[in-house]
């Protein structure tokens, strides 16, 4: 989002200064000749050369800059922009210095990891400059990406302590629960939720530990409360038909990837998608009494809150999975930098 | 059943910041190899084995080998090789030169003409750029290396008094001069008697359409297969220029056209090369005597006077019996040997007894043997040939160059697809005898002959091709100039040897003569 939000105005001095040197770096090199061909050794060159591996140690800089950013080292907005700009004009800088060539194995080494570093950094940002407008209108259930399991797994809480009040207990006959002892433990432990209020609804559970967590504390009395009055008109089929899809289908999607051996995969679940689930929901409808709506219209919405995790959790990959190979190779290329600045005085 | 950003805040831990995300521990992997491997791979490359890592090309031909076995060879550590690096000096300049001199003995460039503290910053690699790949021609010398000076030669010769060109390019452009008349063409030191004109009109006319022209039948029998025969015997013949001008090497793919045992010119890597491809002298036995033949040997030797002697005699006797069987028919009647002597005598040139002179060793003789046998028909006298007793000819050198253009190193060899007369311009239809009367006349019309296809504007290019010339070339100051090549025995640093490996002869190598 940060670069999208009026950045031009921020860009458009960096970019003109990134052309204005690209420029330089061009008309350095026309002032070569056959003769005294503007190579990396020649004065052009050289001065080319050097302004190319200022900018790359100056791009390395973001890395100490995040370690200190409690001494308040510039804008971020401002640094994102010359690490942007500076960093393009980086490449045609360097070619230039280069003479064009590629020359021999090791600074043809340089310029690959250069192109791959480019290449990582432009697709970051086309990356950072989409998916964050698309996550925008795409995902209003979006969380924070660690958190998705957490949630995941208080929705499945939730919607067991639901259908326990609305439903009445489980019917020996629809399946088996999964037990969240562990899970529990690990949200218990730290990770996410320290205890949780809905001991009585799910075995193993420390009542006395139990805070409130999250939205699903206000709204729970709210399903609870209907579910109550639910209770007595849905039929014993009902009850069986949503305990049932509930255990077989539901509960399997929603802990998907947070309990071993339970996980169902996205691909052969009948609510692996959207359209999927809508169907499949309508159907689950269709085969319960009127009285059962509110409760699959519950569960839907659960369903469709995970669908949008998994959309968020692939989304959040592609945003931020391309930063540790840019931050990699342009360490290796800035270790490899000092070492062809070493070799090239020593053999100039 | 939405729920608000608040509620869904509120399912989040407030510690959510103390766990990692992936994409964190990714990046900050990733970040530590990097810098772990680009560190191994720099320290590697430090090492002696990994030198051709470092080199920013591969080495031309001529040194492929040093590609593996590292920088030192030609590199001094620390010292930049580059003339145009910010760190150059006289003493570094040195130092990277001698490198190269260890195995390329070359000449300086007019050491005696040039700024010492100049030519002392001038570098092997200033012309010659090495890591360009395999194919690249280090012969390959761009003209901005020889009009870097040459532009304004009077801030680099020690004279800055002589009259200096400046060179910027071959042909003129932008109204700035190119390249200076030939001065080789400026002053013809030539002193046969020759006429081109004449010799290639048919028959050899004094005129056009004389009928005085000489046919293949009255060639001797011995000459005949040499001429082209015409349609007729008794048609005129008709010379072309290699009947008289033969290639001192064939050119390199066109062997065959010059017998069976020709073998082209060879450079010092024993390759075939059409550098020098030059036209050997002329020879009075092989290319004159068919039609002019002489009373005496075409190469007297003066120092044996019995030998001299007898060959005179029989000369003047040989002269005698021409005139007798002459006289025979007209008036027959015996004649005496005063009578002989008599006309002996006259026919000479000035009258005089030549047999006599010789005899008395009197310098005369061979200013009479000069007159007598027709030899100022084509030579000039030697100098002091009146008064020298001892001059062992008695005609002055031919002086006809092989090498006309002194300071380059001009060869016919690329020119092969060119017609002689294209550059050697012959008016065959002009009565003026005077007309390249002259054997050392070669015909062109200077540099402007050349500028004609030798073309370097781009604009002139396009005008050139506008204009319908076929052939339109480069003019590259190597091609005709040689940086180290500037005297027959080059310079006490150097062999005199092209960077080709031939040795330019100068001097002259004219006609044979008497």
């Amino acid at each position: 989002m940060l670069l999208a939000r009026k950045m031009h105005l921020h860009y458009g001095p960096i970019a003109l200064a990134s052309l204005l040197i690209i420029s330089g770096g061009v008309w350095q090199y026309s002032l070569g000749t056959k003769d005294s061909p503007a190579t990396g050794s020649s004065p052009a060159g050289l001065v080319v050369g050097s302004i190319a591996a200022g900018i790359i140690l100056f791009e390395l800089l973001l890395w100490p800059r995040k370690r200190l950013r409690k001494h308040k080292l510039g804008r971020t907005k401002f640094w994102v922009a010359y690490h942007l700009w500076l960093g393009l004009a980086c490449g045609p800088l360097a070619f230039i210095h280069s003479g064009f060539r590629f020359g021999g194995t090791f600074t043809t080494i340089l310029m690959a990891l250069l192109g791959l570093v480019l290449t990582s950094g432009v697709f970051g940002w086309v990356m950072q400059v989409f998916i964050p407008r698309w996550m925008l209108g795409n995902l209003p259930q979006e969380t924070i990406p660690s958190q998705i399991d957490d949630v995941s797994l208080l929705s499945a809480l939730e919607n067991r302590q639901m259908l326990t009040v609305a439903l009445g207990t489980k019917p020996p006959n629809t399946g088996k629960l999964v037990a969240l002892e562990d899970q529990l433990s690990a949200l218990k432990s730290g990770l996410s939720v320290s205890s949780m209020k809905y001991a009585d609804a799910t075995p193993g559970l420390d009542k006395s530990n139990a805070i409130v967590v999250g939205a699903r504390q206000r709204r729970d009395p709210q399903r609870a409360s209907f579910g109550q009055d639910l209770a007595d008109d849905l039929n014993a089929a009902d009850r069986i038909e949503i305990w049932k899809q509930y255990t077989l289908v539901i509960e399997p999607f929603l802990l998907k990837n947070i309990v071993p051996n339970s996980t169902r995969s996205t691909s052969r679940s009948p609510i692996g998608n959207l359209q999927r689930t809508q169907e499949w929901f309508k159907n689950l409808q269709a085969s319960c009494s009127d009285s059962a709506y509110p409760i699959l219209i519950a569960l839907q919405s659960t369903v469709e809150e995970r669908l949008q995790f998994d959309a968020q959790r692939m989304a959040h990959a592609w945003l931020h999975r391309w930063i540790a190979f840019h931050a990699g190779i342009s360490v290796m290329l800035g270790v490899l930098l000092i070492v062809h600045i070493i070799q090239s005085l020593r053999y100039m | 059943m939405a729920i608000t950003g608040k509620q869904r805040s509120r399912r989040i831990d407030r510690n959510y910041t103390s766990s990692q995300d992936p994409s964190i521990l990714w990046k900050r992997w990733f970040g530590w190899a990097g810098l772990i491997l680009g560190g191994l791979y720099g320290l590697w490359l430090l090492t002696p084995s990994a030198a051709k890592q470092l080199s920013t090309g591969t080495l031309s031909k001529a040194h492929h080998a040093w590609n593996e076995t590292g920088c030192d060879q030609c590199h001094a550590p620390w010292s930049p090789i580059n003339t145009t690096s910010f760190a150059r000096s006289p003493e570094v300049i040195a130092d990277n030169n001698r490198r190269c001199n260890d195995c390329h003995k070359m000449a300086d460039h007019y050491p005696g003409a040039t700024e010492h503290s100049l030519l002392a910053l001038e570098s092997c690699v200033q012309c010659h750029h090495e890591h360009l790949g395999i194919n690249h021609n280090l012969l390959d010398i761009a003209d901005e290396s020889c009009v870097r000076c040459h532009a304004d030669l009077a801030k680099f010769v020690i004279d800055a008094n002589r009259p200096l060109s400046k060179v910027t390019s071959f042909d003129s452009t932008n109204g700035i001069p190119g390249h200076p008349h030939f001065q080789g063409l400026v002053r013809d030191p030539g002193t046969i008697q020759f006429s081109h004109t004449q010799h290639l009109r048919p028959g050899q006319a004094l005129r056009p359409g004389d009928l005085s022209a000489k046919t293949w039948d009255s060639l001797p029998l011995a000459f005949q297969d040499q001429y082209q025969k015409p349609k007729k015997g008794s048609d005129p013949i008709q010379l072309t220029c290699s009947d008289c001008h033969e290639r001192d090497h064939p050119i390199a793919g066109f062997e065959t056209l010059e017998g069976p045992n020709a073998t082209s010119a060879t450079n010092s890597l024993g390759r075939q090369t059409n550098a020098h491809v030059l036209y050997k002298p002329i020879e009075f036995s092989k290319h004159c005597e068919a039609c002019h033949q002489l009373d005496l040997p075409h190469k007297l030797d003066f120092k044996d006077k019995n030998q001299l002697l007898d060959i005179v005699a029989t000369s003047q006797q040989q002269r005698l019996a021409r005139s007798e069987r002459l006289q025979s028919t007209s008036n027959p009647s015996e004649s005496s040997v005063d009578e002989e002597n008599r006309l002996r005598i006259a026919g000479t040139a000035s009258g005089q007894d030549l047999i006599g002179l010789i005899k008395q060793n009197n310098p005369l003789a061979k200013t009479e043997i000069f007159k007598t046998y027709a030899c100022s028909k084509c030579h000039q006298p030697a100098t002091d040939l009146a008064f020298n007793n001892n001059l062992e000819s008695i005609v002055a050198p031919s002086s006809l160059p092989t090498q006309w253009l002194k300071k380059a190193s001009f060869s016919h060899g690329p020119h092969i697809n060119i017609q002689c007369d294209e550059c050697h311009k012959i008016r065959l239809d002009s009565n003026d005898l005077s007309l390249g009367n002259l054997a050392s006349d070669v015909l062109i019309d200077g540099i402007q002959g050349c500028q004609k296809c030798h073309i370097v504007d781009e604009a002139k290019r396009r005008e050139a091709q506008v204009d319908g010339v076929k052939i339109i070339a480069r003019a590259d100051c190597i091609d005709c100039h040689r940086y180290h090549d500037h005297g027959p025995q080059g310079t006490a640093t150097g062999s005199g040897q092209t960077g080709l490996g031939q040795t330019v002869t100068q001097g002259s190598t004219g006609t044979a003569s008497p």
